[in-house]
């Protein structure tokens, strides 16, 4: 087994899984896609020169594979006309996976809210919250300014609120301030 | 009590909470798909720039016609010669689909063209056996000349006109040049959206990764369905084939359609489901698939019937079974099914090659 790989699989696998899951939300694609990364980084890891860490730098590819996962997804949507369609488009939204199934009602909710922000937005809440990046990392792996990433992160922490709220309603939700736990 | 209103804290506080989602599969496993990916990669670094050569040269012949006496299509067995000895070298080291130009010894002989079937809202890939030798580049005109001169020419004709050939120097694009005065421009939506899909689909089946428009000497193609469009990726994602009994060519169709089964296994169990739209299962409710096993390039499919099937739906059914074989990057099957020695024209317990593309009867079928 080549031993970058052994490396960064013992020490990024489950970051990179878990980052590639939540932004396109289907295993299999995550699956495919975390395949895609090791061999990008694997043809380009003698060019690092450790301007940022591993991780980071991991996760920016990461994003531009799930990226341009999106710009194939978007494209067959495009042309999913009355004539043409793949299995996916024909089925029912993706299914929530038994993790997130098994939590309480209002992390449920969330994820599937999650879904509703823009690319950007679910970029910057990814890896801001759920991989527990600084705004510093996060600016180094999505390649923005960190002011970029503050307000994008402003902004989608409000969408997700909203359409947090709108779900709610919707599902007959009770009026209540109250917290999460 | 569930709550309705949160602050920005509780939202950081709800993100922080969704769990870890892990991949499930091992190290491993993994690591073997990814030399697989990876062996794949750079059989296309060695062996693209050679191929693209040989296409040259080939080319450079053929601008001499009349020095190239056509041969009979039973002879032209020469190109295969590399497709041999790539897979004698490496047999694992291809993994992705085999298209209409790779297949075997019929890749100088045959094209296959995607039309479009406007009652059934779908395209319809046909495989056309040429008569003669040409070039890759020359092959879809001579395809679509064949179709004119068969029942499918009123289909075909959304194509006329229409050039579609490999780029030199980058074999995955091709350019696909539209006259400016061709009718698709005037055509309505659905019909823009058919043609564009014959077109995507048929330089997908001749081996195609994207595509640059041209409309007359200009780049680029502004359909009022699609707006201007310069270029596109052709999807990759591995098709299953189905059946429709609707077609306007008056015969039951093989129909592709994208999936997202990962392997030939999985795939021949998607078969046995309809795939919506008027899509029949290419396996019927009569066949059980007892047992799919694929190694290398090659794949054995078990079946078994509980009930006689007709004829044609047989000859369909295993079709279908070969056509989604070769999406898979499967060179031959070998079928098996219960108390038969044949499904259709295909003989059980042998090593079957994989066509080079569906729905060839439908020229025969027609009157030609």
């Amino acid at each position: 087994m080549d031993p970058v790989f052994e490396q960064l699989y013992e020490k990024y696998h489950d970051d990179l899984f878990n980052f590639l899951f939540y932004m396109v939300r289907n295993r299999e694609h995550a699956e495919d896609l975390v395949q895609e990364v090791y061999v990008k980084v694997l043809r380009s890891y003698k060019r690092f020169k450790g301007q940022c860490s591993e991780k980071t730098w991991l996760l920016s590819i990461a994003r531009h594979v799930a990226i341009d996962f999106f710009r194939r997804q978007k494209h067959r949507r495009k042309w999913a006309g009355p004539s043409e369609w793949s299995e996916e488009s024909i089925g029912a939204d993706e299914p929530m996976p038994e993790e997130v199934a098994i939590q309480k009602e209002e992390i449920q909710l969330m994820y599937r809210c999650l879904a509703r922000c823009t690319v950007d937005q679910q970029l910057v809440l990814v890896l801001r919250f759920i991989q527990s990046l600084s705004i510093a990392e996060t600016a180094a792996a999505l390649g923005w300014t960190e002011s970029k990433v503050k307000t994008t992160q402003h902004r989608a922490l409000k969408a997700l609120k909203q359409y947090m709220e709108e779900e709610a309603e919707r599902e007959g939700w009770q009026h209540e301030k109250a917290q999460l736990e | 009590m569930k709550k309705l209103n949160w602050n920005e804290r509780c939202i950081q506080h709800g993100l922080e909470q969704l769990p870890v989602v892990k991949d499930r599969r091992a190290k491993e496993d993994i690591y073997e798909r990814l030399e697989r990916a990876r062996r794949a990669a750079r059989w296309k670094r060695r062996w693209l720039p050679a191929v693209a050569s040989a296409a040259v040269l080939v080319a450079a012949a053929f601008a001499a016609p009349r020095l190239i006496i056509p041969e009979p299509a039973d002879k032209q067995v020469a190109s295969s010669s590399a497709v041999q000895t790539w897979r004698a070298n490496d047999v694992s080291s291809h993994p992705e689909a085999m298209m209409a130009t790779e297949v075997s010894n019929e890749a100088v002989s045959k094209a296959v063209i995607a039309l479009p079937d406007r009652k059934i809202g779908m395209v319809v890939p046909v495989v056309v056996p040429l008569f003669g030798r040409f070039a890759l580049e020359e092959r879809l005109t001579a395809a679509l000349d064949e179709l004119n001169r068969s029942s499918l020419r009123s289909a075909a004709k959304w194509l006329d006109g229409i050039t579609m050939a490999p780029e030199a120097g980058d074999r995955g694009t091709w350019a696909v040049r539209v006259p400016a005065d061709h009718r698709i421009f005037t055509a309505d939506r659905e019909e823009q959206q058919l043609f564009f899909m014959a077109v995507v689909e048929t330089v997908r089946q001749m081996g195609g990764q994207n595509i640059r428009f041209f409309t007359g000497a200009e780049e680029g193609l502004d359909l009022s369905a699609s707006g201007p469009l310069k270029t596109t990726k052709v999807d990759q994602q591995k098709r299953i084939y189905y059946i429709n009994r609707l077609s306007s060519f008056g015969h039951a169709v093989l129909i592709s359609v994208p999936s997202s089964a990962r392997s030939f296994s999985e795939a021949v169990q998607r078969m046995k489901k309809p795939g919506g739209r008027g899509l029949e299962p290419a396996i019927p409710p009569e066949v059980k698939v007892d047992h799919v096993h694929a190694s290398g390039r090659h794949a054995t499919v078990s079946l078994r019937f509980s009930a006689s099937l007709d004829a044609a739906d047989a000859a369909r059914m295993a079709e279908a079974i070969l056509l989604t074989a070769k999406e898979f990057g499967l060179l031959e099957v070998t079928l098996a099914a219960n108390g038969r020695s044949s499904i259709g024209p295909y003989p059980l317990g042998e090593r079957i090659k994989v066509p080079a593309g569906p729905n060839e009867e439908l020229l025969t079928a027609g009157g030609r």
